[in-house]
Parts: structure tokens; sequence; C-alpha cells
């Protein structure tokens, strides 16, 4: 793996969320390659196949078809050679009982889907957290909002 | 010599005959005078006997709960024969609804003398289910505990039926409501998402024209967004569980002051809070209220003086609220915003709680005309009321009365 350029695979059933994904990706300063998985069997089998170009992060969309988000967090958290892949769960729901489960499933952070002109801060922000601390943080500082607005104020 | 003696002797027996026949009429007298009051009495009983019987569902048991009488509807409702229910327990109606604790507080009720009363859920004989709404009254022998128990029912199977299909109504309102307007949000995002591509990326290939278009589609996009948001939250203001829970009135205030700390800095609003108040409410609702209510004293600041919102809560009697007939003793939470903004006209005071109801035009003042209807029903939520008074170009106040639970 080149050191130089971070590997970012999004896992998401839509395709206009492959695209605007891809478009914030290319206003950030980091250099960054892109791939995509279109339902979670796709995922774990592009995970599976080649061990030598394995994702430096991974965005999880919940709701694909034949395999959940939430599924393949569990699969790849129990998989010794692609545990320690960190996972942004990166989804529009925010439900309290599923967003603990997903933390203790080893998620690193939530990221709820948002507007393309917040995007890309959105993305700079996991990315910079991860580089600070590459381990799952505490429960509070799970849930990150693309914008500046704090994640307390959601009210559901 | 005359013969005293018998003619006195006969004079005796004749009055005496006389008086005994005297005491014989007053007697007579008695009896048909208490007869008539015993037949009086006992019509009324008969009569009152046909009309529980005709009306409700009716038994009697021992003090172990074996049937000693049932009327005719006690038959028709439990499909039992009546030759089949005497003499046996009551045990044989329960149909598994209720939990032990509610029988034996049932039982320990009675076995005190007193009547117990509550809705109880019985098996037919063909394994149906029906409720009724039950009072059991003991009677007590000389030695103070009960020896018979009378049970009285009405069939309300019908309301608890109807009761639990608008549970289940509502539950499936408000996931379809979330549903949808989740579902909707997505598209509306994309929209504006590919607008915003075209505007950034495409842009300088349109016309000034072109990109005026694509600036009010994102707008009205934006504005879809919001009214959808808004929408769902008027809905849940009345599906969504209420829990009410004691609470510093004052702790809330200060939570939804904060979440307008950056542009109350940025419009440099002075922002007064004072009075302990706590009441009874349900926490995520009254803050949603409040919240609603500092955002409209945000939103319609006068740009001509300096911004200043005051926030106050006290306790107060309900005769101390005029204009408003409320009952005098009874105490309720008072809130009140006040601002020096815009105002309004007080002509408009109630339209402004109806939704979609706007004073403004849209491109004057942001809004979807659902907040103060959400307001509105929130203060209705806690059987209080809300008001609000206002003048052009001075301000408006907006109280709230939260009873005291």
């Amino acid at each position: 793996m080149d050191k130089n350029i971070l590997h970012i695979l999004l896992a998401d059933d839509d395709k206009d969320d492959h695209f605007f994904f891809e478009e914030s990706l290319k206003e950030l300063s980091i250099a960054t390659s892109f791939s995509t998985a279109g339902n979670g069997e796709e995922l774990i089998r592009l995970l599976s196949s080649d061990q030598s170009k394995l994702p430096d992060v991974i965005f999880l969309d919940l709701n694909m078809p034949r395999k959940n988000g939430s599924e393949c967090l569990s699969e790849i958290k129990h998989n010794e050679k692609l545990k320690h892949i960190p996972i942004i769960i990166y989804s529009t729901a925010l439900y309290d009982g599923i967003v603990n489960l997903l933390y203790e499933n080893g998620a690193h952070y939530y990221l709820k889907k948002c507007e393309f002109t917040l995007l890309s801060k959105g993305i700079k922000k996991v990315l910079d957290l991860l580089a600070e601390n590459p381990n799952q943080p505490s429960r509070d500082k799970f849930i990150l909002l693309c914008s500046e607005m704090p994640a307390s104020q959601i009210y559901f | 010599m005359k013969s005293q003696s018998s003619s006195d002797s006969g004079e005796q027996i004749l009055s005496c005959l006389r008086e005994v026949q005297n005491l014989n009429n007053a007697l007579e007298k008695k009896v048909i005078e208490f007869t008539t009051q015993l037949e009086s009495i006992y019509k009324d009983l008969v009569d009152y006997k046909f009309a529980l019987d005709a009306s409700n569902i009716v038994s009697i048991t021992d003090k172990n709960g074996a049937i000693q009488y049932v009327n005719d509807n006690f038959c028709k409702i439990s499909k039992y024969k009546r030759d089949e229910l005497i003499g046996q327990n009551h045990r044989i109606f329960n149909s598994g609804y209720h939990s032990k604790e509610f029988f034996s507080n049932l039982w320990q009720t009675i076995l005190n003398g007193k009547i117990w009363k509550g809705e109880v859920r019985n098996m037919a004989k063909d394994g149906s289910t029906y409720w009724v709404d039950t009072a059991i009254v003991p009677f007590i022998s000389k030695n103070g505990k009960p020896f018979k128990y009378l049970v009285i029912r009405s069939d309300i199977t019908q309301r608890v039926n109807s009761l639990e299909e608008l549970k289940n109504a509502n539950k499936e309102l408000e996931s379809f409501n979330y549903v949808s307007s989740h579902d909707l949000q997505e598209p509306l995002r994309k929209i504006k998402d590919y607008t915003t591509l075209l505007i950034k990326q495409e842009g300088s290939k349109l016309s000034e024209k072109g990109n005026y278009y694509l600036e009010n589609i994102s707008k009205t996009v934006n504005g879809m967004q919001i009214l959808i948001e808004d929408l769902l939250a008027y809905s849940r203001t009345k599906t969504s569980d209420r829990n009410f829970e004691k609470s510093d009135i004052n702790k809330i205030i200060e939570d939804v002051i904060t979440d307008f700390k950056e542009i109350i800095k940025e419009k440099k609003i002075t922002i007064k809070t004072n009075g302990s108040a706590k009441a009874d409410v349900i926490i995520f609702q009254f803050r949603q209220l409040l919240h609603n209510l500092v955002s409209n004293s945000i939103k319609f600041i006068n740009t001509q003086n300096s911004p200043k919102i005051i926030i106050k809560s006290e306790m107060v009697k309900g005769d101390k609220i005029k204009a408003l007939s409320l009952p005098p003793h009874k105490k309720y939470c008072q809130v009140s915003i006040s601002d020096n903004g815009v105002g309004f006209d007080p002509k408009f005071k109630d339209r402004i709680f109806e939704i979609f109801q706007r004073l403004h035009e849209s491109d004057k003042y942001k809004g979807t005309g659902v907040g103060l209807a959400i307001c509105k029903r929130i203060v209705e939520n806690h059987n209080g009321i809300i008001t609000a008074t206002g003048e052009p170009g001075k301000g408006a106040t907006f109280d709230i009365y939260i009873p005291v639970r």
C-alpha cells in the first residue's frame, strides 16, 4: 500500500451517494484513492479477495440489500485479517438503540449523511480524528455531524 | 234485691268485647298499613332488581367465590347455562390476562370488607374473551367477615377493543410519519446536491438567468426540507409517549438558550432569564416549545433597536391570570417570553397559532407556519394555555400556563 495515498472504501447501495462522496473527496487536500461496494456481500467479497489492497478506512452504509451494514460490521470485526480497519458508519438514521449497538460492535465513528456542501468537511473531520487517535473513541464522541452543530441538539 | 252483679258483669263483658274489637280493628288497621308499606317497599325492590338485572351482569357468590346466583345477562355473556354455573368457582372465567398480583390485590380488598372496582378480562365457555367493568360488594356478617359477595358487571369489550385499535393506529401513524419524512428527505437532499454541483461545476457555462433559476431551485428544496421536518415534529407532538417529569424550568430554558448561542452573539441579542419554577412537563416537548418561541423572538428582531429577550418563570394562582377565567385556586407554572422585536397586529393573536398561518411573505421572513402550531399542541398536551400579546413595532410576549399536577 502506498503510504502517501489514503485508500477509502465506501459501501453504499445508492449510486448517487457514491458520486457525491467521490466529488467531496476531490475537495480535500489529502491524497486519496476511492473504491465502492454496492451491497454487503460485494463488500465482504472485495475485502476477502485481495489482501494486499485492503482499504485504510471503510465508510459503511447501514441499509444495504443482501447484507446490511450491521452484519458487515460484525463480520469484519470478527475477522483477524480485517478487524484492524477503522469503520465509519455512514447513514441517515440516528436511533439511540442502533447507535449503541454499532459502537459496541466496534465501529469507530458514526457520520450522519448530510448535504454535499458540508460533506467534505465531515469526511475531513473523520480523517483528522482517525489520524489523531487510531483507536475507537469514547462513546460520547462517537456520533459526528458534517456541520458545526453539536450532536446533542438533535431532538428525535 | 236486684242482681246487680249479673248486669255489671254483663256490662263488663260487653265493654271488654268492645275493647277487644277496637284493639282488633286498630291491629287490623296497623297490619293493613304495614302490609301496604311492605308491598310498596317490595315493589320498589322488585323494580330495582329488575332494572339491575336488565342492565347489568349480576352474580352472587359465597365467601369463597363459589357462585350461588347468576342473572340472565351473566349466562348470556359467559355462554354458560345457569345450572353449569351454580356451585362453580369464579376461577373458571380466568382468561390468563391478569397477573397473580391483580387477583391477590382484589381478594385482599374484599376480604377487608371494601368494595373492589376494576376492569377484568374474562373467558367465556367457548374460550373467547370479554372485558367487564366490575364492582364486587362484600356483605359482612356479625363476626366482621364477609359471608357473601354481590358482583355487578357491565360489558366494556367494545370500548377496550376500540382503545387497543386506536393505540395501534397511533403507533403505525408515528412510524409511517417517521419513515415517510425520512424517505422524502433523501431524494430532496439529492436534488439539492445535484443543483449545488450544477452551480459549482457548470455555473460558468450558464447565463446569469440560468444561475438565478438554479439558486431558486436550491432555495425551494431547502424550504421543502424544513417543511417536512416541521410537519414530522407537528405530528409527533400528538403521537409520541407522554412522560411527565418534575423539572426545573430554568434549566430547560438555559439549555434552549445554549442552542442559540452563536446567533445570539452574532446579532448582539441580550437575553435575561429569571424565576425558579418547577413543573411536571414532558421534557423533550417542553424544550421544543421553548425552542420554537425563542427562535421566533430571534427571527423577528427589530433591526432599529438593540434586541432584548426576557424569559420569566413563576408559580401563579388561577385568579391572578386575568381574562382567562381559570379556576381561581388552581396553581399554574407561568413561563413568559417577551421581546422588543417587530411584534404583530393584536387582531392576529389567535390566528398565529393555526397551522400554515403566516403573517409575512416568504421572502421577508423564513418560516413554514408550523412552529406556533406545534407550540399550541405541546401546551395542550400539558393541559395548559398559551397566549400571545403584541403590538406592531413594539414587540411580542408569549405566556404559557401549565397546571401543576
